[in-house]
């Protein structure tokens, strides 16, 4: 039986092989999720200067987690918690944002079974140059609560499963700022783009 | 005819990690791990140091204590009547094991256990130390 080379090996394998004292483990798992996290966190502050000190904070908080961390958990959701919380905090320290948007966000109870994954946009938006610069100034209006939602599941393709338990909310409260964050989305791309 | 927002987020700039960053980040860990091992090993060298001063403090007391003992006699006896031991030999070793000067034993293990950690520890550290070295340079 040929046994896996420590790149092809799962996370939680890796996580089992740091615990047992294999300096190398962490050093995959950094690699293998340092991209996606660090443009999460670029996405999030708007500021790959900044993005890049969070990331670093982020894996050194989850080094040190790492020996008590839960192996029948997933790896992804678990280094995305971490990256989510390094991010409010700084943006909070920043205090650029207000958290008291959505904070008390309502979902129409009649709409919930209308909530769907994803919500269509206008079409015939496809100036490729034009379009790329706009939705990133889009991503701008969305507050942050909502941002990060529309990041982990449009962009890191995580589910609202996940994500509800990456910010500790109701699946409901997860979908409706999906929603809205669409709805911006949307909102300032038809107004930017016509 | 629409486009879903997921489609519409893959038009976002691509962000590219900067190449030093993973060295940056394995750096940062290698430091921090260091401070750790650091801590832990001044933390072990100190109650080393507690327990060996409280043990030579009140050396005089526990070598009479062990010499007082049962505990040396029965070995005194395994050496003039051996025969005599083996004969009763389970008698023998619940007497040794009742007459072991349960005090002095535990400060010394204890005084053995943390100083052959503190080496570990130590030794661990100058690795550590000197693999940070290699992979600074």
């Amino acid at each position: 039986m040929i046994e896996a080379s420590p790149e092809q090996k799962i996370d939680s394998e890796l996580i089992i092989a740091h615990k047992q004292g294999d300096t190398n483990a962490f050093n995959i798992l950094l690699k293998r999720h340092l991209d996606p996290v660090f443009r999460f966190l670029a996405r999030m502050v708007r500021n790959t200067t900044l993005a890049e000190d969070l990331a670093q904070e982020t894996f050194l908080k989850a080094w040190k987690s790492l020996s008590s961390y839960d192996i029948t958990r997933s790896f992804r959701p678990w280094i995305f918690t971490i990256a989510r919380r390094t991010a409010l905090d700084a943006l909070r320290k920043k205090s650029d944002v207000p958290f008291s948007v959505l904070e008390n966000d309502e979902t129409n109870p009649s709409q919930e079974d209308q909530i769907i994954d994803k919500l269509p946009l206008p079409d015939a938006l496809y100036d490729q140059a034009l379009l790329g610069k706009t939705i990133e100034e889009a991503l701008d209006q969305i507050p942050v609560t909502a941002r990060d939602v529309i990041l982990l599941h449009d962009v890191e393709d995580l589910t609202f499963e996940e994500i509800s338990a990456i910010s500790h909310e109701p699946m409901n409260t997860v979908k409706s700022r999906y929603r809205r964050a669409v709805h911006i989305v949307r909102e300032f791309l038809t107004t930017h783009l016509h | 005819m629409y486009t879903s927002s997921m489609t519409l987020l893959t038009h976002l700039p691509i962000i590219t990690t900067p190449p030093e960053l993973y060295d940056r980040i394995l750096s940062t860990v290698s430091r921090a791990k260091l401070r750790k091992l650091r801590f832990q090993a001044w933390l072990l060298c100190s109650s080393a140091l507690v327990t060996l001063v409280y043990t030579l403090s009140f050396w005089g007391d526990w070598v009479n204590e062990f010499q007082s003992s049962e505990f040396v006699d029965f070995f005194k006896l395994l050496w003039s009547d051996p025969d005599i031991v083996f004969a009763s030999i389970g008698t023998f070793t619940i007497g040794v094991l009742e007459s072991i000067p349960l005090a002095t034993s535990i400060l010394i293990l204890i005084n053995a256990l943390l100083i052959l950690r503190s080496l570990i520890l130590f030794r661990e550290l100058k690795l550590s130390t000197s693999h940070s070295f290699i992979h600074a340079h």
